[in-house]
Formats: C-alpha cells, sequence, structure tokens
C-alpha cells in the first residue's frame, strides 16, 4: 500500500512536471506614431519589441495611397541587430493626401508588418513676405508652411532664384529683374499656386547718361536755372582757382550746348532761380569773401540789372511763389533771415527770422508756392508762404552726406537726394508724406550735384567729383526718370 | 616554538602584500538635455538646452548650455515658429513674445546643433484647462529635525470643475510673485571698511517698505489626475510658499498657473516627483532613468534627457494677507534702506490691488 502511495505522488510528481511551459518568443512591430508630416515629407516612428536577440535583415516603412498597399512607397532603413526604436523618413509626396504607412521587417526572408496608421501630408500656406519694396538681386524672405523643395517663386512674369528654403517655411528668394513697377507675387508648390494679395513694388528710378558739360573744366560754387529755352549752368570757379565768367545753356530737344554771355559781374556761391540771379563773392579769396550786392533779372536770354541787393547774401536758398522772389538764410550777414523781393514796387520786405539757420547746402523745393526745406539735422521743414508759419512737418529718411543735394518736384512727387558724396535720391509722395527710395546713381563716391532741373516728367542732373580728387573729369548730365525699370 | 614563529614570519609578508584597489569609474555620456515648455499663456515660452555630465564631485564636471542651437516649434499644420537664443544666457532659447500655443493643436520641437544633429520631440497636444474658481489657503507646518522652530508656510489650494467629457491632468506652477517687504533703515550699522572705520550704527532716513518682486523656486512639483473626481468639483494642493520671515509680514501676492498637460507629460512630471522626493526610506522608488519625448533623428536609441510639453494655462492671481495667517515665522529684521534688498523696489505694480 505504502508502495502504492509513494508511486502516485512520484507520478503526481511527473504530472506538474511535464505540466510546466516553456516560456515562448515573443517578437512585436509597432508602427508606433507619425512624428513629421509636411506637403512631401514624412516621418515615421516605428518599435520593434521582442526578448530575442533577432537580426533583421532590412526594416522600415511600407507607405501607400491605397490601404492595401497595392504601389507602396517603401522606405528601407536595412539591416537591424535587436530591438528597439527606428525612424523613417521619406519626400516626395503629394500635398493635402491621405497615405496609410506601416512598419514592415525581415526576419529570415519572411516580411512582416505592423499596425497600419493613417496620415495626411499638409497643405502649403503663404503668410507674409519681407521687405515689401526692394531692389533687383535683394534678398526677400518669404514665410508660409509646407513649402517643398521644388517650389517655385514668380515676381509678376519673372522667376525668382530660391536660395534656400529653412523647415519648409522660410523661403530666401533673391529679387528677379522687373517686369513691372508692381507685380504680383506668385509661390507655386505642387499643384498649389498661392498668391500674395499685396503686390510687391520694385524699386525703380533710370538714369541716361545724355550730354557732358561743353568745356573741359570743372566748375564750382555756380548758378544754375531754367529757362523756356534750356538749362542754364554757369558763373562760379574754375577748380576754385579762377571765375568762370559765362552761362552755358542745354537745349533737350537738340541735346546741343550754347554759350550765353553774362553782361553782370563774375560770382561764387550766388542764389538764382527761374527769374532772379544774384548776391554772392565777388573775390576769390575767402575768410571773408568779399561779398557781391549786383542782383538781375533773368529775361529769357538777357539780363536786366536791378537795384543791388540790401542784404549780404552768400550760399543763399532763392525761390519764387506767387510771383514774389524770396531768399532765405545765406553764410554770411543775417543766417536765418528771410528776404522777400516785389516786383512791382522793386522793393524788398524782410519777413521774421526762420527758425533754423538754412543755407544752400540744404536740399529745398516748392510745391503749391510753399517751401520744403531740410535741415542739418533732416528734420523737413515747411514754410506756408500766405501765412508766414513754419512748420516742422517729417524726417529726411536718406544720408545728408556733406550736404548740397538736389531738392525737385514732378507732378505730387518731391525727390530729394544726391547729395555731396551720396549717391542715392528718395521720392515723398506729397499727399501722403511718404518716402521711396529709388535707384542710385553711378559714379565716383566724391561727386555731387553741380545743378538740377526738371522738365516734362524727368531730371537732369549734373554731377562730377569734388575737388578732393584729382585729375580732369566732365561734368555729366544725366536724364532721371523716376518711373524707369 | 620556532615551527610557530616560522608561520608567522610566512604570514607577515602576505599581510604587507595588500594593494590599494583602484576603481575607473566610467565617465558618462554628456547627454543633450531638453527642459521646455509652452503654454497657451503669453509668451515668450523658455527651452533650455544642456548637456549633462557625471554624478559626483562638482569638480567632476559642469552642466554646460547648448548653444548655437537651431530651435523652432512647429504645430501640427505646418506652421513653424523661431525660438531665438539669449545673448546673455546661453542655452535659452525664446519663443516670440507674441507667440502662444492654441488648444487643440499639436506641437512638436525640433532642434539642430551646431554639429547638425537634429533631435524632435514627439507631438505634443495642447488641452484645454479648466478655470481656477478659488484659491484656498492654508498653513503647513513642518518639523525641522534638531531645531525647535518649524519649518512653515502657506500652502495653495486650487478648486476647479473638472470636465467630465476629458481625461484630465493638471500641473500647477506659480509665476512672478511680489510681496511688502518691511526693513529697519534705522538699524542701519554699515560693515567696517578702509573708508568708514566706524562700527556705530548709522541710520538711514529711507525707506522702510518697498514691493520686492521674486520668481518662487522649486517647491515641489504639483501634479493630480481627475481619475477620482472626474466631472466634479474639486480641490487640490497646487503650491507651497515657504515663510521666509519676511514674505508674510504685510501682504503677498503670486499668480497661480494652472496647466493641462498631455497623460505622457503628466507621466514624465510624476516619475520626476518620485525622484525628488526620495528620502531614503527603504520604501523609495529605485532611482531610474526617466524617459522623456525627445528623439535624436540620427540615432533614435541615443538618450536624450528632458521632456517638451505643450499644455493649456489658466492663471489666477491671490493676495495673502499675513495678518490673516494662523502661523507666521518670526520677522526677519532686515538692518538697512530696503531699496539695497535686491529685487525690491519703493512703487508697488502697476497693477497692484490687494
Amino acid at each position: 500500500m505504502r508502495k502504492l502511495l509513494s508511486l502516485s505522488i512520484l507520478l503526481l510528481l511527473f504530472t506538474g512536471w511535464a505540466c510546466t511551459d516553456e516560456e515562448t518568443d515573443s517578437v512585436i512591430l509597432v508602427t508606433e506614431e507619425v512624428l513629421y508630416t509636411s506637403s512631401e515629407n514624412v516621418r515615421i516612428l516605428g518599435r520593434l519589441l521582442t526578448n530575442q536577440n533577432i537580426s533583421l535583415s532590412d526594416h522600415g516603412f511600407y507607405l501607400s495611397e491605397d490601404e492595401n498597399f497595392s504601389s507602396p512607397i517603401i522606405i528601407s532603413l536595412g539591416v537591424k541587430e535587436g530591438p528597439g526604436k527606428f525612424i523613417g523618413e521619406s519626400n516626395g509626396f503629394t500635398n493635402s493626401k491621405t497615405y496609410f504607412a506601416k512598419a514592415f521587417m525581415d526576419l529570415g526572408g519572411e516580411i512582416q508588418f505592423g499596425n497600419i496608421i493613417e496620415l495626411k501630408t499638409l497643405s502649403p500656406v503663404i503668410n507674409s513676405y519681407s521687405p515689401a519694396f526692394g531692389l533687383v538681386g535683394n534678398e526677400m524672405i518669404i514665410l508660409g508652411q509646407n513649402f517643398t523643395e521644388d517650389t517655385r517663386v514668380f515676381f509678376g512674369n519673372s522667376e525668382a532664384a530660391i536660395t534656400k528654403i529653412d523647415f519648409e517655411s522660410r523661403l530666401h528668394v533673391t529679387i528677379p529683374p522687373a517686369s513691372g513697377v508692381s507685380v504680383p507675387i506668385r509661390v507655386e508648390v505642387q499643384d498649389k499656386i498661392l498668391t500674395f494679395p499685396i503686390n510687391f513694388e520694385y524699386q525703380i528710378g533710370t538714369y541716361e547718361l545724355i550730354s557732358k558739360f561743353p568745356e573741359s573744366v570743372r566748375i564750382y560754387d555756380n548758378v544754375f536755372f531754367q529757362t523756356t529755352a534750356g538749362l542754364n549752368v554757369g558763373l562760379g570757379t574754375v577748380s576754385k582757382n579762377s571765375f568762370y565768367t559765362k552761362i552755358q545753356q542745354f537745349e533737350i530737344g537738340s541735346k546741343t550746348w550754347k554759350e550765353m554771355p553774362f553782361p553782370g559781374s563774375p560770382r561764387s556761391f550766388a542764389f538764382s532761380t527761374k527769374n532772379y540771379l544774384g548776391g554772392g563773392s565777388a573775390g576769390l579769396v575767402p575768410n571773408p569773401y568779399e561779398v557781391n550786392y549786383s542782383f538781375w533779372k533773368i529775361n529769357e536770354g538777357n539780363f536786366e540789372q536791378l537795384k543791388d541787393l540790401p542784404f549780404e547774401s552768400l550760399e543763399s536758398i532763392a525761390f519764387e511763389s506767387n510771383g514774389s522772389l524770396y531768399v532765405l538764410g545765406g553764410k554770411t550777414g543775417n543766417v536765418f533771415g528771410l528776404r522777400k523781393y516785389n516786383p512791382n514796387t522793386g522793393s524788398w520786405s524782410f519777413l521774421p527770422d526762420s527758425p533754423v539757420s538754412f543755407n544752400a547746402s540744404n536740399a529745398n523745393f516748392v510745391y503749391q508756392n510753399n517751401l520744403y526745406v531740410i535741415d542739418s539735422e533732416a528734420n523737413l521743414w515747411l514754410y506756408t508762404t500766405s501765412s508766414g508759419v513754419w512748420s516742422k512737418i517729417g524726417v529726411y529718411p536718406g544720408s545728408l552726406g556733406q550736404g548740397y543735394g538736389l531738392g525737385q518736384v514732378i507732378g505730387n512727387k518731391a525727390y530729394v537726394g544726391l547729395f555731396k558724396r551720396v549717391s542715392s535720391i528718395w521720392e515723398l509722395d506729397l499727399n501722403s508724406m511718404k518716402w521711396t527710395s529709388k535707384n542710385d546713381i553711378s559714379g565716383f563716391p566724391q561727386d555731387f550735384t553741380v545743378a538740377h532741373f526738371e522738365k516734362d516728367g524727368f531730371l537732369y542732373i549734373m554731377r562730377m567729383p569734388e575737388i578732393t580728387l584729382a585729375g580732369n573729369y566732365p561734368i555729366n548730365l544725366y536724364k532721371f526718370d523716376p518711373n524707369g525699370l | 616554538m620556532l615551527r610557530k614563529f616560522l608561520y608567522l614570519l610566512i604570514i607577515l609578508p602576505l599581510a604587507s602584500c595588500i594593494e590599494p584597489y583602484s576603481v575607473t569609474v566610467e565617465e558618462g555620456a554628456q547627454l543633450l538635455t531638453v527642459d521646455g515648455m509652452i503654454t497657451s499663456g503669453p509668451g515668450p515660452h523658455l527651452i533650455k538646452l544642456t548637456r549633462s555630465d557625471t554624478y559626483g564631485s562638482v569638480f567632476e564636471g559642469l552642466i554646460r548650455p547648448v548653444g548655437n542651437a537651431t530651435v523652432i516649434i512647429r504645430d501640427d499644420l505646418g506652421q513653424v515658429t523661431f525660438l531665438s537664443e539669449n545673448v546673455e544666457d546661453r542655452g535659452i532659447y525664446a519663443t516670440p513674445a507674441d507667440f502662444s500655443a492654441t488648444v487643440g493643436r499639436t506641437y512638436t520641437l525640433q532642434i539642430q546643433t551646431i554639429d547638425g544633429k537634429v533631435y524632435t520631440s514627439l507631438p505634443e497636444r495642447v488641452e484645454s484647462v479648466p478655470e481656477i474658481k478659488d484659491i484656498d489657503l492654508k498653513v503647513i507646518k513642518i518639523a525641522v529635525e534638531g531645531e525647535t522652530l518649524e519649518r512653515s508656510g502657506v500652502q495653495l489650494i486650487a478648486e476647479f470643475d473638472d470636465p467630465s467629457d476629458q481625461n484630465n491632468f493638471y500641473f500647477w506652477k506659480t509665476g512672478e510673485s511680489t510681496f511688502v517687504l518691511k526693513t529697519r533703515p534705522d538699524l542701519y550699522t554699515p560693515r567696517p571698511s578702509d573708508t568708514n572705520t566706524s562700527r556705530d550704527p548709522q541710520p538711514k532716513d529711507c525707506c522702510i517698505t518697498c514691493y520686492k518682486t521674486e520668481q518662487l523656486g522649486n517647491e515641489g512639483i504639483y501634479l493630480a489626475q481627475d481619475d477620482n473626481f472626474n466631472g466634479l468639483s474639486t480641490s487640490a494642493a497646487a503650491g507651497f510658499i515657504e515663510d521666509d520671515g519676511n514674505r508674510f509680514v504685510d501682504t503677498y501676492r503670486t499668480d497661480l498657473k494652472q496647466f493641462s498637460v498631455s497623460q505622457e507629460a503628466y507621466r514624465f512630471l510624476r516619475l520626476v516627483k518620485q525622484q525628488t522626493e526620495i528620502s531614503g526610506s527603504v520604501f523609495d522608488p529605485p532611482p531610474a532613468n526617466i524617459r522623456g519625448n525627445m528623439i535624436s533623428l540620427d540615432d533614435p536609441e541615443e538618450v536624450v534627457l528632458g521632456y517638451f510639453i505643450a499644455a493649456g494655462e489658466i492663471s489666477k492671481r491671490v493676495y495673502i494677507d499675513g495678518n490673516q495667517l494662523d502661523y507666521r515665522q518670526p520677522e526677519v529684521i532686515i538692518p538697512d534702506d530696503c531699496r539695497e534688498v535686491e529685487g525690491a523696489q519703493l512703487e508697488p505694480p502697476l497693477d497692484w490691488n490687494p
């Protein structure tokens, strides 16, 4: 009986031993998460979970537009040893489309797949661009979303070169040659065409060299004025050594120069307007200059001497308004003084002083019979002739260089710039008072403006290097088209 | 006898042969560490990047900032926000001030280090967060071993209505705080120097009362999940402000921020909380490496420490009147002009309205 009991216990033990399961090997492949999607890029995270030390001959992801993976895009990541995470990335996808993805592994020649996840590629979006105004060849940044590598950017009809794409969201482009002054910016991303609602504006303005001063001299501290017959420039000094006694007239239509004798005494630093010329220095020796008080009326090609000036004038600003001549400031006498000449009575009246001192080095222009002048700190002043009120109305955004810039008006736009050693010129919209830069003029860094005129919507500008640049340089006459491309 | 002596002679040289065993500890890898959070609250939001170093003496290594990296935050629509590095505090990258996360959007953090390695976070979704209805205050006393005087402070308890339609994970932090600082300029005694050798008191005429602004340090990690109160009005400990003998002399103001974080972020923070609260007891969880949500795209198995959190944020301001607390620390006397205290100014903040 005892033997039977022992045998039974032994059998029971054997049975229990036999019931112990062996630990099974498990391998789980998971398509875990979509890390990133854009218009053309997809990045997926997968994970291999296993308690074995397995070796995969390949692993990666299958992506397809249909859930059956009939023609899949395969991201192959190659051999993998052991468990762990893996990331697959691929581009070349189409924007705004649904795709399906699943991880795969090649285990001993057998392809096994993980779970299927769905993803959608994103749509391209444009947000903004900067600058909204610029020059051909400058860099522009376009901000947006989901730009692809084959993105194209057009300025009107001109395609821009894309130099860099940051994180599929920031395009660096080079502004292409202009096909118009104001052009729409179009961004093409795959089959999507996106256009900004506000046009880009090119910095424009062209210069054409149309003539040179007829004599091989460099004249300084001269006068210039415009008559019906042409553009007049002369007097002043020849290289500051001797007086230049003549006035040369340029006829725009024929592009020819004509010499005009001046019956008065030679002078430099004189003022001149369309109808008047006067003041300046009578000698060449400075500190102080001998003052020239003679005053002349210009009647087209003829000069009529008027009564001498009752004040000293050297580098004064002169302008005409409502038939009267105004002479402002200067570098001698009352530098704040404002004098008004009445041609009907032939008399001068002395108006209240200006709030700051002005002279011919301050760029100025007349619009609607009022004077606009930029002081030495770049403030733009308006002098209203009817009320005699001075008001500060803005700030000139450009460089003042060493002064002596031009100021001219075409329609309701004023042009200011081309100061001594400055090649830039700015346009002021006199309605909105908004400044816009125009294209620079070419030339020497030492160039300054000798004379400037306005005729039929164009500016005529004479430039040459200042006296510190030795050599023979002509005085070039440029025709500036503010709207030229 | 001779034999015993012989044995002794044999044993003695053996004893002198003991050599010190030098242990060469493997140097720890300098792991990228990400500490950053963006919320639906006002910006800028900060991402801090550092490199970890070997644990041990302070001379073992320095925790170095990771500078000159390109750091972006990208949402699930592809909108990219570039972060700029603080030039004075390297390794800290800030979003533009007008950047706020949008509830319902999913964000990823992407980092490209100067050596060209690219790291990305797993996508983090910004969940909505319920308003804080009220903030209750409770004075907490903490016994200190070997000290007769207990530490104390004010615990902030947030009351809110938990939404029933979502699984919520809460995280609280205190924001910038300001309090009325009282000092005693009449007791001012300067430290003797070459120019002023006197040890006599030199009372100052000004100033007794200032307003000190501070950013409260790490007073614990306050977390909750709504498994036990889903859809109910509830309250939870949300912060602690220690009484340092100055803070609660008069009025203390702080902004309590309530965040709604993802389940993964909550898990990460809970593990960090467990690790930081290890007290040396046998019941403590074993120290372990806490995996975050950052991945190296170049090597997915590379360990990247830290977590990028994207959260919904709501904030509520509370003024604490020190006189209404039932226990306060003895006042710490500062014998100087209150303006000399760092962060203190004479005028209250413009929005000071206790």
